[in-house]
């Protein structure tokens, strides 16, 4: 089934678009013009595979975490393509995607994955590869950016530093996933939104200038 | 032809059908007052995630209480500002995914004009031009001249705070709950409009607002006050200080550009004393006056739909290219 992918997480936007015989991945730098350019994004990205928005039957939506912005612009365009197109919509979280790609490359074992978050800080989730499940389960928390204390192995998502390796998600392991069966049905769609962690930096900053007040 | 409103400016989502620009076919709206009232205030990213969250179901139950597909959509309307910046582009990318979908033509909306064609869609008519338009709400306060679709002049903004923005913090202050505006205009019911002396800021100097000193004043009041406070009479008056200042501005426009009526809009146009107010001058001056019902003067997207409508012909780039604008003046180009 043909699908369409975005992952808005950062500002380097990533998409794929997959038939049953190819996929075509495609990476983008945006600069808070997202919202603007998506649909260009999206011809561009069916002009390759020589598709029509009409025969898209099946979409992906890149959950992060990361830019809750762009991944909100990607969630809503995506969201409402496939509630008015009854099309699954398939959510694929940044961990999930990676941890695949991972041990696709025969790592198995007690991982860490991380993403960079605001202030010093890393999104990051601690996983057995390989996955039991291809989707679901994962339960990141906001944590101080770093390898793991305890030694485990610690992969940075499309980053690395010192003690932490780089892992570019994979979009062959990505086309596989979107191959894989997905939750169908308005409460699926309802479900995949962008994978917060809460409570977020913008509540936390309002609590504080809030009690700073007299 | 049936247009598809799309509102997601600050903290309602809203989606609304309306056929012709002036009946209201469908309109819901999903409130995330509840949520907010804990901070006594909108937080944006609370705001975009529940705009999100509650697009789907509202777009859903609108097409589906309306009877209405897809196929029967001639046009969507959606607010592409001004307002907060990660709800605007909820509402934007989802009327973008329709649109590019289905080939459908889209309407950026700018949500302050569709304040004011609320009130010409609340009797059923097409805007009448020219008209002296004041919108004042949570976030606005404008005073404008508008001589056609998209075709305005503004007179006078405010400076610092807007009326509703006022309302909220003096309701904090006194603890009345939030939004401020319905609770003061409640506690104010029993009150003495003339008990406390406010200031009317600005009066007589241009077309201006300014509200920040309005707070000042109310905060030294209370300070001064203290336990002999009547909070009753503290809002009657503070609504009458408002009122009067919106007052003294509108007249001296409609005086100046000779326009034949008055249109107010804005969540603050639902407070009861602002409105009598606003009637009697026009009464007095005898021109016509517009204001629409209390539940089409907060966000609503039937609003939106109805200016998209009469606006569709002033659409001169691809839509599908526009941005959200938190700042978008009225009457200036769509935001790319």
């Amino acid at each position: 089934m043909n699908y369409i992918f975005l992952d808005a997480s950062s500002t380097d936007v990533v998409g794929q678009v997959g038939t049953a015989r190819d996929f075509f991945p495609f990476q983008w730098r945006t600069e808070r013009d997202l919202a603007s350019r998506l649909t260009r994004l999206c011809d561009e990205m069916l002009d390759r595979a020589g598709l029509h928005p009409h025969d898209i039957g099946r979409f992906g939506l890149g959950t992060g975490p990361g830019s809750l912005t762009g991944l909100r612009v990607a969630a809503a365009f995506l969201r409402t393509l496939a509630l008015t197109t009854e099309a699954p919509l398939t959510p694929v979280d940044l961990f999930t995607w990676s941890a695949h790609t991972l041990a696709a490359t025969g790592v198995t074992g007690r991982v860490r994955l991380t993403v960079p978050a605001l202030l010093n800080q890393a999104f990051v989730a601690d996983l057995v590869l390989p996955l039991d499940l291809p989707f679901g389960g994962i339960d990141p928390r906001l944590d101080a950016r770093g390898p793991a204390p305890d030694g485990t192995p610690t992969w940075g998502i499309r980053y690395e530093a010192e003690g932490i390796q780089r892992i570019d998600p994979s979009p062959t392991i990505l086309h596989d996933l979107m191959q894989t069966a997905a939750p169908t049905g308005f409460q699926a769609l309802l479900e995949a939104l962008p994978l917060y962690v809460v409570p977020s930096q913008a509540e936390i900053n309002f609590e504080k200038k809030r009690s700073a007040q007299p | 032809m049936i247009t598809l409103g799309i509102e997601s400016s600050c903290d309602d989502t809203s989606v609304a059908l309306v056929e012709d620009g002036i009946r209201v076919v469908s309109s819901l709206v999903s409130s995330q007052v509840e949520i907010h009232q804990r901070f006594g205030g909108v937080v944006p990213e609370v705001a975009s995630r529940k705009h999100l969250e509650a697009m789907l179901p509202l777009l859903q139950q609108a097409m589906g209480q309306a009877g209405v597909g897809i196929s029967e959509i001639g046009q969507i309307a959606v607010t592409a500002g001004p307002g907060l910046l990660g709800p605007l582009l909820v509402g934007l990318s989802t009327a973008k995914a329709l649109a590019w979908r289905y080939g459908l033509p889209l309407v950026p909306v700018n949500h302050l004009e569709a304040h004011l064609t609320a009130s010409f869609l609340a009797c059923h008519k097409h805007p009448r031009f020219p008209y002296v338009g004041l919108i004042v709400s949570g976030g606005h306060a404008n005073l404008v001249l508008a001589e056609g679709p998209r075709r305005y002049t503004t007179l006078g903004r405010t400076a610092d705070d807007a009326p509703g923005e006022l309302y909220d913090k003096v309701a904090r202050l006194l603890n009345l709950g939030y939004p401020g505006g319905p609770v003061i205009q409640k506690t104010g019911l029993t009150g003495d409009p003339k008990r406390y002396s406010l200031p009317r800021p600005m009066a007589g100097k241009g077309y201006g607002f300014s509200f920040s000193g309005l707070k000042t004043a109310v905060l030294h009041l209370v300070a001064q006050e203290g336990s002999r406070l009547s909070v009753p009479d503290l809002c009657a008056s503070l609504q009458a200080a408002v009122a009067d200042t919106l007052v003294g501005k509108a007249a001296a426009a409609l005086k100046e550009t000779g326009a034949g009526r008055l249109v107010m809009a804005g969540g603050v146009a639902a407070n009861k004393p602002l409105r009598e107010a606003m009637a009697a001058l026009c009464e007095r001056v005898r021109v016509e006056f517009l204001v629409p019902p209390p539940a089409l003067c907060t966000d609503n997207a039937a609003m939106i739909a109805a200016q998209g409508y009469f606006t569709a012909a002033t659409v001169d780039i691809d839509p599908l290219l526009v941005n959200g604008r938190a700042d978008w003046p009225m009457g200036a180009p769509f935001p790319l």
